[in-house]
């Protein structure tokens, strides 16, 4: 068992919080729950974010949403008066491209999930087929035994969120894999998000059940996994890297992974609470949950 | 340990054969795989089976598709020349309505599944909000903020094999399997099938999707789980389940379903496996210390290469 009890910060004096961030030179955030939620600023985290920039920090902000372009994220936070340019703006599109560059990839990626995510992977130049509705053109069993088209130079199938999900994917995707040379990429695996009266689903349920019919498991790009970390290949000491989130199993998970430190922000989903009830009763994987340090707002620090 | 080899029927003396047939009374058969390949008559099964009804064995068709109705089944099973009504067919979708038959259901049931199981609530009276599509239109953002009204009768979720499945009915499952009353069925969990140089999806797949966006494990109704026992033949298993005789070609469905719940099994060629696979498992087990029980439990009493076969020693 190789855990600390999170030092929270929250009712530490504001001369020791003005000075906490000196120890750190790389800034890794999540966005939403941290530095935004809907469409405002949560408690001037832009002024704390703009001061690291200005101290010529490292600031990397890493969202799982694949939903969104890069250019959207960054003009929305712009417009929130946060001083990103482009190279802050990080998100599993995104990462799934650099993933794939990193490896000369040179094929084509069968792709399960949103426009947003094809326009990243062709910044990327990653040529990719699949994306949008996917109908079947026949009854299901004449479609089986002869309507479906797979391509002979595909060499990855990536799965992210796809309001379009249906049997037609399913089945390529399946079949696709059963070559094992083929990659099999996941742009995250978010479960769900909840809603008054309305449970959202994510990718998880999408990459699970091509995992089930494939009997394959995909190499997920997305916060918890630390891939992003590891291509970025930074020169800073992880003592002096940090990765702030508002989710245990997402956020925090990916700093450890990452093997820097981390904090959990209040403003989120997560609260000392649910570390808490890990701490309680800490089951073998569930150490990689524990932030090293937990605070109810950025704002706190200004 | 050393384990015994299933004994191969086919080379039964007439004494040890009579000894056999005389032991059970119910016949209870897979279909793909024993009985037919999708839609062609396996060699002989069907002279069999009409064979096995004639000498006096209670035959049942048990198979773990939910896509027909009982009717639907028998009209299949009688184009191939199988001597059997309805009430010879138990499919996964008839043991979902009798489930919630048995619980005294009287809400209403959001289906992600086909009209094998609608008809079939139908037929116990059971309420439901209906199959087919239920595509996409406009945005994720318009889903969520404006189009769906959770049906507050709703006090069921069965899933079974959908070929419309969709993301709004994922979001939909979700949403009413997030109030813990919800009852949450799965008709089975068969991943994938082989086709001829391709895999299809099979209900487990979707079951899957919507297990991890509800957050919930479902009550699963086909093999290897024992439902069928415990409501179908709930007052026969009380009794000599011994009387009953599982025939199967796959060792990790309908095998385990029989062991499991202490029924003789005979395991046919025709489908999935073959005794090659039987031997693997038992040298499997003779290597590890563990007795990993559900490896046990894929152990079929008997095997024969085709039902067919059987034939020779029934005249």
């Amino acid at each position: 068992m190789n855990y600390k009890i999170p030092v929270n910060l929250s009712n530490y004096p504001k001369e020791s919080l003005q000075k906490f961030f000196d120890d750190f030179d790389v800034i890794f955030t999540d966005c939403d729950g941290v530095l935004i939620k809907e469409n405002s600023v949560i408690d001037s985290s832009n002024l704390l974010i703009n001061k690291f920039l200005e101290n010529g920090k490292k600031v990397f902000m890493v969202s799982n949403n694949n939903q969104t372009t890069r250019d959207d994220l960054l003009k929305k936070c712009q417009n929130l008066n946060f001083n990103f340019t482009i190279d802050n703006i990080f998100t599993s599109s995104s990462i799934t491209g650099m993933y794939l560059k990193s490896l000369n990839f040179n094929k084509k990626a069968y792709v399960i999930g949103s426009e947003e995510l094809g326009e990243e992977l062709t910044k990327f130049g990653i040529e990719h087929i699949g994306i949008g509705r996917d109908d079947m053109s026949d009854t299901y069993g004449e479609y089986m035994m002869n309507n479906y088209k797979l391509y002979e130079d595909v060499g990855a199938v990536i799965v992210g969120l796809d309001k379009f999900f249906n049997i037609p994917k399913m089945l390529k995707a399946m079949n696709y894999l059963k070559n094992p040379e083929i990659l099999f990429l996941a742009t995250n695996v978010d479960v769900r998000s909840e809603f008054p009266n309305l449970i959202f689903p994510d990718a998880g349920p999408i990459v699970a059940s091509i995992e089930k019919a494939s009997y394959r498991k995909a190499t997920v790009i997305g916060k918890p996994s630390s891939i992003l970390f590891d291509l970025l290949k930074l020169k800073s000491d992880k003592e002096r890297i940090l990765m702030i989130g508002d989710r245990l199993s997402v956020d925090i998970a990916f700093g450890k992974n990452s093997g820097i430190k981390t904090m959990l922000v209040e403003t989120g989903d997560d609260k000392m609470e649910n570390v808490g009830e890990i701490l309680r009763k800490i089951e073998e994987n569930e150490e990689n949950l524990i932030p090293d340090y937990v605070v109810k707002s950025l704002g706190l620090f200004l | 340990m050393l384990r015994n080899l299933p004994k191969n029927i086919a080379e039964f003396s007439k004494v040890e054969f009579k000894k056999f047939f005389d032991s059970f009374d119910y016949v209870l058969l897979d279909c793909d795989g024993v009985l037919w390949l999708h839609n062609n008559v396996i060699d002989g099964s069907n002279t069999v089976v009409n064979r096995l009804i004639e000498l006096g064995k209670k035959i049942y068709f048990i198979t773990n598709n939910s896509t027909k109705t009982r009717d639907e089944l028998a009209e299949k099973a009688k184009t191939m020349n199988f001597n059997v009504g309805f009430d010879n067919m138990i499919s996964t979708s008839y043991l979902a309505a009798h489930y919630l038959k048995s619980l005294n259901f009287n809400k209403k049931v959001y289906i992600v599944g086909s009209t094998g199981i609608s008809r079939e609530l139908d037929a116990v009276g059971i309420k439901h909000t209906g199959v087919g599509q239920d595509p996409m239109n406009g945005s994720l953002a318009t889903l969520v903020k404006e189009q769906f009204k959770p049906d507050p009768e709703i006090g069921a979720v069965i899933v079974g094999f959908d070929e419309h499945i969709s993301f709004p009915k994922m979001m939909k499952a979700a949403t009413y399997l997030d109030k813990k009353e919800t009852i949450f069925i799965a008709t089975n969990t068969d991943e994938r099938f082989p086709m001829p140089g391709f895999v299809i999806p099979g209900t487990g797949s979707i079951v899957r999707a919507i297990e991890t966006c509800g957050e919930r494990k479902a009550i699963v109704m086909g093999k290897p789980e024992n439902w069928l026992c415990d409501i179908f033949f709930k007052e026969e298993m009380k009794k000599d389940r011994s009387r009953f005789l599982m025939v199967g070609d796959r060792l990790n469905t309908d095998i385990l379903f029989g062991k499991k719940n202490k029924l003789q099994t005979l395991l046919v060629e025709t489908g999935v496996h073959k005794i090659e696979r039987v031997k693997e498992i038992i040298e499997e087990l003779e290597n590890s210390k563990e007795q990993d029980e559900e490896l046990v439990n894929q152990i079929p009493d008997f095997y024969i290469t085709k039902l067919g076969d059987l034939l020779n020693n029934l005249d």
